[in-house]
């Protein structure tokens, strides 16, 4: 009982700040900037998808450690199901992001900016697990080498995303030189919705990746039943 | 990098002064301020929690079904 | 790590290429070919094309050269491997080889490219250099992602879209150096990317030699 109440916390707290999120993202107050108008707005949303993508990604290669560790399927699982989440909300952040680029920056995409270059890199790194995960047909084999490639890809994002966006010009915020958020006129008034939204978004990815592992447990269990 | 800094700087200044000259003094930067005063925000706000309140009751929905699953599973 | 046995296998890989010489042989005939192919289209070409053709050649040359590095041992020899020595002794090997294969590539590459479109580049010993560092962080890459691919039943195609995002980083740095290069800077205005490209090739490698003792138990 005492679970199903932590539960209802957490998932009831991620409700909430969302729709706080999405309430006040278009009514609170935000700078008056000279490019990007209202647009400014996209930041409740796209930023919280990276955040989120971010957090599955982190999940998913604890668990293929562990993985690699135990030899619990279990484990497998919740690494492939993090993984099968966090595409989706790159996906998100990627067609947010160019959205927003469109009628900011004047184009769908920018070509040598370093920012978008290696989220894209690191988007097809995590296809390409998709697909080497469809490609082995026997499952233990299958776990082992996806868990291996799943930590080599998650290594190679944190140069890419983290270091090498800040080393260069870059017409993104926070990068260029610029620390970070702080620079980039994130005043009080936009850190109230912020920080929920992106709190809200993440809590979000992670209900949905637990539905999806259950889900993946059940058939598991019920395949097992039906054989034996 | 310094550069491109000065020149951004410069260019904001000059846009912004194009503006200044071209506006009254209350409006610097085009919002969407006139949506907000007839009200029509609230279109925008009311249609966007209503997607998100449908889109949360689906998940939780979904959520109970697979509690309910589970609880079959795990008796059986 | 033994010297010794590591030395031991990198010879026997040298030896296994010799006695049946068809994988450098296929190799060499891809890279004249293609360059053939090229010198038909092309009559006049800038720096800039130079590069990006030389690099693009380099990308497809290595990645089959480099596929067939774990792909071609058959399953009996991995069992005999498992017994003889260590994982990381043999992923060294592999590499250290894969490496040498890919500098007598790349040079044979750059010297077609030379012959038939003239040398394009001012700052020689800097580009000969970045051949040597790309060549490096390509081997470690292919041959670290062909171990994984050697499992799969995709084949090369899998391999490509595997590699692709470790090598295209990479490549990114190449290209920007080459370019210095091609322009005639020194070593010293292009260090920091130097350094970059050093340290990305640094994590493959160490990355790898972490995680093949785990695909190795197969």
């Amino acid at each position: 009982m005492k679970e199903k109440k932590l539960h209802f916390i957490w998932k009831a707290l991620a409700s909430i700040c969302l729709l706080y999120a999405v309430v006040m993202g278009f009514l609170g107050a935000v700078p008056r900037l000279q490019i990007l108008n209202e647009s400014i707005r996209n930041l409740y949303f796209h930023v919280p998808m990276w955040f989120s993508m971010m957090t599955m990604f982190f999940c998913s290669v604890f668990y293929a450690i562990k993985y690699l560790y135990k030899g619990n399927d279990l484990d497998d699982i919740k690494s492939e199901s993090y993984i099968n989440v966090g595409v989706v909300f790159g996906i998100c952040g990627l067609v947010t992001g160019s959205l927003w680029a469109k009628f900011t920056w004047g184009q769908w995409w920018v070509i040598a900016d370093p920012k978008l270059t290696n989220s894209a890199i690191v988007m097809l790194e995590y296809f390409a697990y998709l697909l080497l995960r469809r490609s082995i047909t026997d499952e233990k084999s299958r776990a082992k080498v996806s868990a291996v490639y799943n930590i080599f890809a998650a290594a190679t994002i944190i140069p890419l995303l983290f270091i090498l966006p800040r080393m260069s010009d870059s017409l993104h915020p926070g990068n260029g030189g610029n620390p970070g958020f702080n620079s980039y006129d994130l005043d009080s008034n936009m850190r109230v919705v912020f920080y929920p939204a992106v709190l809200g978004w993440v809590l979000l990815s992670i209900w949905i990746a637990s539905l999806q592992i259950r889900i993946k447990k059940l058939n598991t269990l019920i395949e097992d039943n039906y054989e034996s | 990098m310094n550069l491109k800094n000065l020149f951004i700087i410069l260019l904001y200044i000059i846009t912004s002064s194009k503006l200044l000259i071209a506006q009254t003094a209350t409006n610097q930067v085009e919002m969407a301020d006139t949506i907000r005063q007839n009200g029509k925000i609230y279109v925008v706000v009311i249609a966007l929690s209503l997607i998100m309140l449908i889109l949360l009751f689906y998940i939780w929905r979904t959520d109970k079904k697979i509690t309910l699953l589970e609880k079959k599973v795990n008796k059986a | 790590m033994q010297i010794k046995a590591l030395h031991a296998l990198v010879l026997k890989e040298f030896k296994t290429e010799l006695r049946n010489s068809f994988s450098i042989n296929s190799i060499i005939l891809y890279v004249v070919s293609t360059l053939f192919v090229m010198q038909l289209a092309i009559s006049r070409i800038n720096p800039f094309i130079w590069i990006a053709l030389f690099w693009i050649q380099l990308l497809y040359a290595s990645s089959n050269a480099l596929s067939k590095s774990f792909v071609n041992d058959g399953k009996g020899s991995m069992l005999f491997y498992y017994l003889l020595t260590s994982p990381n002794n043999l992923l060294l090997s592999k590499m250290i080889y894969n490496f040498l294969l890919l500098i007598v590539i790349s040079t044979l590459n750059f010297l077609g490219f030379v012959f038939f479109f003239g040398s394009v580049v001012q700052n020689l010993s800097f580009f000969y250099l970045l051949i040597i560092i790309g060549s490096l962080g390509l081997s470690t890459s292919f041959t670290f992602i062909s171990a994984i691919a050697s499992k799969t039943k995709g084949g090369g195609g899998l391999m490509t879209i595997l590699s692709f995002p470790t090598v295209i980083s990479q490549l990114l740095f190449l290209i920007k150096l080459s370019k210095s290069a091609v322009d005639g800077f020194t070593l010293s205005t292009s260090a920091n990317n130097l350094w970059v490209l050093l340290s990305v090739d640094a994590i493959i490698i160490a990355v790898s030699l972490l995680l093949f003792p785990y695909l190795w138990r197969d």
